[in-house]
């Protein structure tokens, strides 16, 4: 016998369900961040809206939504890749915030170029 | 080895979706990538035969990398100077390397090496599960060489003292490859060990510690990359990889460039002259053969061969070939019906040869157009 006896799938399962049902194509993110692009709290940019809204005038806190992009999704982190407006963000992550550079890995493979890493 | 038609399963494609083998047909009106119509039967001996050839392509291998190092065979291979250190190091060292495959030319006599895909090997998910369940529901009774999904999980087992967790699976974002990659963090994970996928082009460099770090700034200490090793040292974080490469742990290892080259066929010629597994190839050119190949040392999925058969030339394109090319003699490919299989011999670092995944064409040049199709023995 040279087979496997037998064999259980845990993520890969998970990840073909989601495919097949199609959740997961996942809507644009949405997220609230800082001056440094890091992401804060929904509330501040909840504020920040509601006082444009109402003709504030003065200091206004530096709070707005980035949509699309990268992150670890949780507060403190870093989105990259991320544009103002929704629906342009490119999913490329490359930039610069806070001492940490991306995009220097994945350009030759990207789609367009040279597509799968395997063969 | 004989080639089979059958019929399908009724619902092949829910089944092997489920699987995670979501890529199953082609772009286009291709037709289908994974191709049950058919499959291969084999006796127990030849399966044996091709298991012991494995074996022994391997032992060969891990000698012509001692022998490239020992001679400085660096240029021939066009490997870059500067990533030759790095080399020299993870040899010695052994960090962790996980697998590779070995596409073998057979025609139910000569067992042939076409190439060795030793860093970034995919059709993994196929070999390993797919086809596995395909004979479950078709033919029970039956044997299949396979063990590579218990042998994956035992070499995660050995390793999970060796990786620092969580193990980052760096990946582009095709279907294929976030599937590959998905079945190889299952693998690591059933072995106990926590991983993350990860985008090649989100990983970051903190300029602060030196380090290569994750979506939330944290070191990636043991990353396995779906993404070839002379694609990582051209781009602008390479010679980054190559200065820090004592920060992170990359799976596969540096020193499979010299694995993955095509020029390693050349020198494995010259090594072992006449094998009974081997092709005559050389890298200065075809010298007296008629009938041979012309493969680009580092190209991929069947991009930029030209065959040269009777006086003839085939070619497929691509954007392979400035490092230059290798001349191997043209293989003894069986032809069934119009079909050109090549076997994909999987070995799994100390755990040997693991089993085999089937690639068919309608040319004699396997690419990325090839289909899948089972095997058995009995």
């Amino acid at each position: 016998m040279k087979k496997t006896q037998h064999i259980t799938l845990g993520l890969l399962a998970g990840m073909a369900l989601a495919f097949t049902t199609g959740c997961n194509r996942r809507a644009e993110r949405r997220d609230c961040v800082d001056e440094s692009g890091r992401i804060t709290s929904e509330q501040n940019c909840q504020m920040v809206e509601q006082r444009r809204g109402s003709g504030y005038i003065g200091p206004m806190p530096y709070y707005h939504y980035l949509y699309g992009g990268s992150s670890g999704g949780s507060l403190g982190d870093t989105v990259v890749g991320g544009n103002p407006v929704p629906g342009m963000s490119s999913g490329s992550s490359s930039g610069f915030f806070g001492g940490v550079s991306r995009g220097g890995f994945g350009t030759t493979g990207s789609a367009g170029s040279g597509g799968s890493g395997g063969e | 080895m004989q080639r089979h038609t059958t019929t399908p399963r009724a619902d092949w494609k829910a089944k092997v979706e489920k699987v995670g083998l979501v890529f199953h047909t082609l772009d286009g009106d291709s037709g289908n990538y994974w191709d049950e119509s058919a499959y291969y039967e084999f006796t127990s001996a030849e399966v044996d035969r091709l298991e012991a050839a494995t074996c022994k392509l391997q032992d060969m291998c891990l000698a012509a990398g001692q022998f490239i190092i020992d001679n400085n065979r660096w240029s021939d291979l066009k490997i870059p100077v500067e990533a030759v250190a790095s080399i020299k190091k993870t040899w010695n060292d052994e960090p962790p390397a996980l697998y590779g495959r070995f596409d073998l030319a057979y025609d139910g006599n000569q067992i042939k090496l076409l190439e060795y895909n030793a860093d970034t090997p995919t059709a993994l998910l196929e070999a390993a599960v797919v086809q596995w369940y395909w004979l479950q529901d078709c033919f029970p009774k039956a044997d299949q060489w396979n063990s590579i999904h218990e042998k994956l999980i035992a070499k995660w087992k050995d390793l999970k003292d060796y990786v620092s967790e969580p193990v980052s699976f760096g990946y582009v974002e095709t279907v294929e490859d976030e599937f590959t990659i998905g079945y190889l963090r299952d693998t690591a994970e059933q072995a106990g060990i926590k991983t993350q996928a990860l985008r090649m082009l989100d990983i970051g460099f903190d300029i602060n510690t030196f380090t290569f770090v994750d979506l939330k700034n944290q070191p990636v200490k043991t990353l396995f990359k779906l993404y070839p090793w002379e694609w990582i040292l051209k781009e602008k974080f390479g010679a980054r990889a190559l200065d820090f490469m004592d920060k992170t742990q990359w799976i596969e290892p540096i020193w499979k460039m010299m694995f993955s080259n095509k020029g390693l066929l050349a020198i494995l010629w010259e090594m072992y002259p006449d094998h009974e597994l081997l092709l005559p190839a050389h890298l200065d050119g075809p010298r007296q053969m008629k009938d041979y190949v012309r493969k680009p040392l580092l190209g991929r999925e069947g991009a930029n061969v030209q065959v040269f058969r009777g006086g003839e030339k085939e070619q497929s394109y691509g954007p392979y070939g400035e490092e230059g090319f290798v001349f191997q003699a043209l293989a003894p490919i069986p032809c069934f019906d119009g079909n050109y299989p090549v076997l994909g011999s999987w070995m799994i670092a100390d755990q040997g040869a693991a089993g085999m995944g089937i690639r068919e064409s309608a040319t004699i040049i396997t690419n990325n157009r090839s289909r899948f199709v089972p095997h058995l023995f009995r």
